[in-house]
């Protein structure tokens, strides 16, 4: 997963984030989500001392610390940083039903009832997969096998874009 | 093993479709059905063939499977026999595993879970001509080093390889490599353990009693066993091939553009059953023609070289009449096999049933439950087995107890012999027939809507398909399922039909009665015995005494429905006079017409709805596991039969028809 050119397992995501916090760390906004960019970022939260690669965090205002205190504990599922990532990556993935017609996704993750016999049959993790037609049932290839599948399926199939 | 001459056996396994049966045909020269579709296969086949070594080899031919985890009957087959859990089956020496070069990576699982088995293996990189036409670069060598098993690139449709297959496959066999792909330490303690366990307990196949135990344990292990295979595999195949860029649109997206069209695919789905249903009769003709003249000079030299009596009356009118009757419809009988031979070589049958899954929908069924239906279109007896392709157990059994009312052809005499009655010109015959087809395959699903619910509640049945690259017909395939079913019902007329017409004819003929009035020896003779005793059940459908023993004898084979009708009526000919006429010119003891179209419309209702065939209540026991359901089929599809061409009967009559 990448967005732009930072890895996702260095990407935050809050609910709500102060302006201040913004001028003190790099953020982007993506389907109306704040996205902070942590660079290898270490938070000691308890003394406020912080540092981030990249900016200069010393210069903060006391101020800008509280408000960034109180920001950061209003993230709503900070986490273990691994899952952390896999969720963020999880939040950007879509569907296979979800997904445009004749555009190239990998396959993130399948999960549901039906997860065993569609890996069996190729809808494994870490596949390619191009969806062909959308509709009740729907066309796609993968590893160059054209397979068709109810949309209750595909819906179970979770894919990122290639 | 049963035959002592046979050096080893070998199981062919692969994923449906991955030209296993053409494999199997091509080492061992026989002829088993194969088809550009998923679940061709649903039962094990077995051959010989010879090593270039002189070895004579057992070779199984075993239902497609995409995993060793089974979610349909005839993947469970292909387990059972691996595991050695399959009934008076020994395991085999080696595996043949056959991949599909154009789709590897999907196909390499199975070899996976196969080599995780413990069995040495050899790997048949099938399809190689159409690989390299795609230009997939496949490196055979780096393969065989990542897996540990020879891989022996092939194309089974043109017997290309096949040599250097029979070389692999000499014996002794290549050592088993084993368990390829590694857990964490936690996972293989727990493996060791499980397999240490299960050799303790006496367990065929220990391993894979282990792996399925420890894997077993949560669906969190499952998929992580699921996908440390898949991360084997990506490893392996990124040094063993190459794909190219995947922009340009392939023949098969061109056509299926159109094919699977929700408008324009239900038009090409119309028109080639509408083309199919003409083609019967329009293309029939000629060589019926032919059979008819030579029925009749055969009739004719027979009469001129032995005298009038008993036993010229038994080859005339008993057997030749009989026989013949059945025997005229064969060019209508190979003409459909030949379009159903067609459709399942091109690789269209996927696609129907991806359209009909709409439909199936509706009724509780998926679009997988239209082949084994599309199947019974040729016979109800390998459509019943198609079944074991669905997962769903209670779609399944809904699919085999609605099944028979798709047309099969041992209907189609019945059928072509009444629809000229009633309508005149090949394309109305030809209309009528799809009509026919269309009213026994909507009564199906309407019946399968009624009938699921009381099945009790199972989960939504869900889709999904592969769908094999269009491909051009295997003439020599088509041609020689064609030949064989032609035999087959050669065969028939000349053993079950010839035998039912000699009973028919003696029925027919005895006891002698002291008149010389045809028509008092017909109602003096045991047929008409009988007749007399059926008359007042046929009578409320609009049929006579004649018609009601010929159901009665069809129950036997419906062909002999026509046999039947062709020895009651011989006694009615007139020189040169062809059947039908006869049909037409008969008529009741007021001097009305008997076979009226609205008795035609009666006959053919009953023979759409009614199961005149013991075999395949036999096949409906064995594939359900239980008597109930056949004979509660035979019992129910014969009242309502009986029902709807009553039905049809007397509302013609009330609407003022004759």
């Amino acid at each position: 997963m990448v967005l732009g050119e930072v890895s996702a397992s260095e990407v935050a995501v809050i609910d709500r984030v102060s302006p201040e916090v913004l001028q003190m760390v790099p953020a982007s906004q993506i389907r109306g989500r704040t996205f902070l960019l942590l660079h290898k970022k270490t938070w000691d939260l308890d003394s406020l001392n912080y540092s981030v690669p990249g900016t200069s965090l010393k210069k903060a205002t006391e101020k800008s610390r509280l408000l960034l205190r109180n920001s950061l504990n209003k993230i709503s599922f900070v986490q273990h940083m691994a899952n952390f990532a896999k969720d963020l990556e999880l939040d950007s993935a879509l569907t296979l039903s979800q997904a445009a017609i004749g555009c190239e996704f990998q396959i993130r993750q399948v999960q549901g009832p039906a997860c065993s016999q569609l890996r069996d049959i190729g809808f494994c993790e870490q596949m390619r997969v191009k969806k062909l037609t959308d509709g009740r049932n729907m066309l796609c290839t993968v590893c160059g096998t054209r397979l068709a599948l109810s949309r209750d399926l595909a819906d179970q199939i979770q894919v990122v874009p290639a | 093993m049963s035959d002592s001459s046979i050096k080893a056996r070998i199981a062919l396994v692969g994923n449906p479709n991955a030209g296993k049966t053409t494999l199997f045909n091509a080492l061992t020269g026989k002829n088993q059905k194969v088809g550009n579709y998923a679940g061709a296969t649903v039962s094990r086949k077995s051959g010989t063939f010879f090593t270039p070594h002189g070895h004579k080899l057992e070779l199984i031919d075993l239902p497609g499977a995409y995993s060793l985890d089974p979610n349909s009957p005839d993947e469970k087959i292909t387990r059972d026999v691996l595991i050695g859990d399959q009934e008076n089956e020994e395991t085999p020496d080696l595996i043949l595993c056959v991949l599909d070069a154009t789709h590897l990576e999907r196909h390499l699982y199975l070899l996976l879970q196969v080599l995780d088995l413990g069995y040495p293996v050899v790997a048949a990189l099938n399809k190689i001509d159409s690989a390299e036409a795609q230009g997939l670069s496949l490196d055979p060598t780096a393969l065989s080093e990542g897996f540990g098993v020879p891989f022996v690139a092939i194309s089974a449709m043109t017997e290309r390889g096949i040599t250097q297959l029979k070389h692999a496959l000499r014996h002794p066999f290549p050592s088993p490599p084993g368990r390829l792909w590694k857990g964490p330490a936690e996972l293989e303690d727990a493996i060791e353990k499980s397999i240490k366990l299960a050799e303790t307990k006496g367990e065929t196949h220990p391993t894979a009693s282990g792996l399925t135990s420890v894997a077993n344990k949560g669906p969190e292990t499952k998929e992580f066993i699921q996908k440390t295979r898949f991360e084997f595999i990506h490893r392996v195949v990124e040094a063993g091939l190459q794909r190219p860029n995947e922009d340009s649109l392939a023949l098969t997206d061109r056509i299926d553009a159109h094919a699977l069209h929700p408008v324009r695919g239900w038009i090409i789905f119309t028109a080639l059953m509408l083309t199919v249903f003409w083609s019967i009769f329009k293309l029939a003709e000629v060589p019926m023609g032919w059979i008819e003249q030579s029925q009749e000079a055969l009739q004719g030299w027979v009469e001129s070289l032995i005298g009038e009596g008993d036993f010229q009356s038994l080859i005339v009118d008993g057997i030749i009449a009989g026989v013949g009757g059945v025997l005229v419809f064969l060019p209508q009988i190979v003409l459909l096999f030949f379009f159903i031979s067609l459709l399942e070589n091109s690789g269209y049958m996927a696609r129907a049933a991806y359209l009909m899954d709409g439909v199936m929908s509706k009724v509780g069924l998926s679009g997988k439950s239209f082949l084994p239906l599309l199947s019974g279109y040729a016979c109800a007896i390998p459509g019943i087995m198609a079944t074991r392709t669905i997962p769903n157990a209670k779609e399944r059994l809904a699919t085999i107890l609605i099944l028979p009312w798709t047309s099969c052809t041992a209907r189609l005499p019945v059928y072509t012999l009444i629809i000229p009655l009633i309508f005149a010109g090949a394309l109305q015959q030809g209309l009528a027939l799809f009509g026919i087809y269309a009213l026994g395959t909507i009564t199906a699903l309407f019946a399968a809507k009624f009938l699921k619910p009381s099945l009790g509640k199972t989960e939504a049945p869900q889709f999904l398909l592969e769908l094999p690259p269009y491909q051009k017909p295997q003439w020599t395939h088509v041609l020689r399922q064609v030949g064989e079913r032609a035999f087959a019902f050669i065969k028939k007329a000349g053993t079950v039909i010839l035998g039912l017409s000699i009973i028919l004819w003696f029925l027919e003929s005895y006891p002698k009665s002291d008149s010389d009035d045809p028509i008092v020896q017909q109602s003096e003779s045991f047929n008409g015995q009988i007749g007399e005793i059926m008359e007042p059940v046929v009578a409320p459908l609009g049929w006579d005494a004649r018609m009601g023993t010929a159901m009665m004898a069809s129950f036997a084979a419906r062909e002999v429905f026509r046999s039947s009708l062709a020895i009651s009526y011989a006694t009615d000919e007139e020189d040169g006079e062809e059947m039908r006429d006869r049909l037409t010119a008969s008529t009741r003891a007021d001097g009305a017409a008997l076979y009226t179209p609205l008795v035609g419309l009666s006959i053919i209702v009953f023979f759409v709805y009614a199961l005149q065939c013991l075999p395949t209540t036999v096949v409906v026991r064995r594939e359900t596991g239980s008597w109930k359901w056949a004979i509660g089929q035979l019992a129910a599809m014969t009242v309502f039969a009986y029902l709807a061409a009553l039905m049809v009967y007397q509302t013609g009559k009330l609407l003022g028809y004759s």
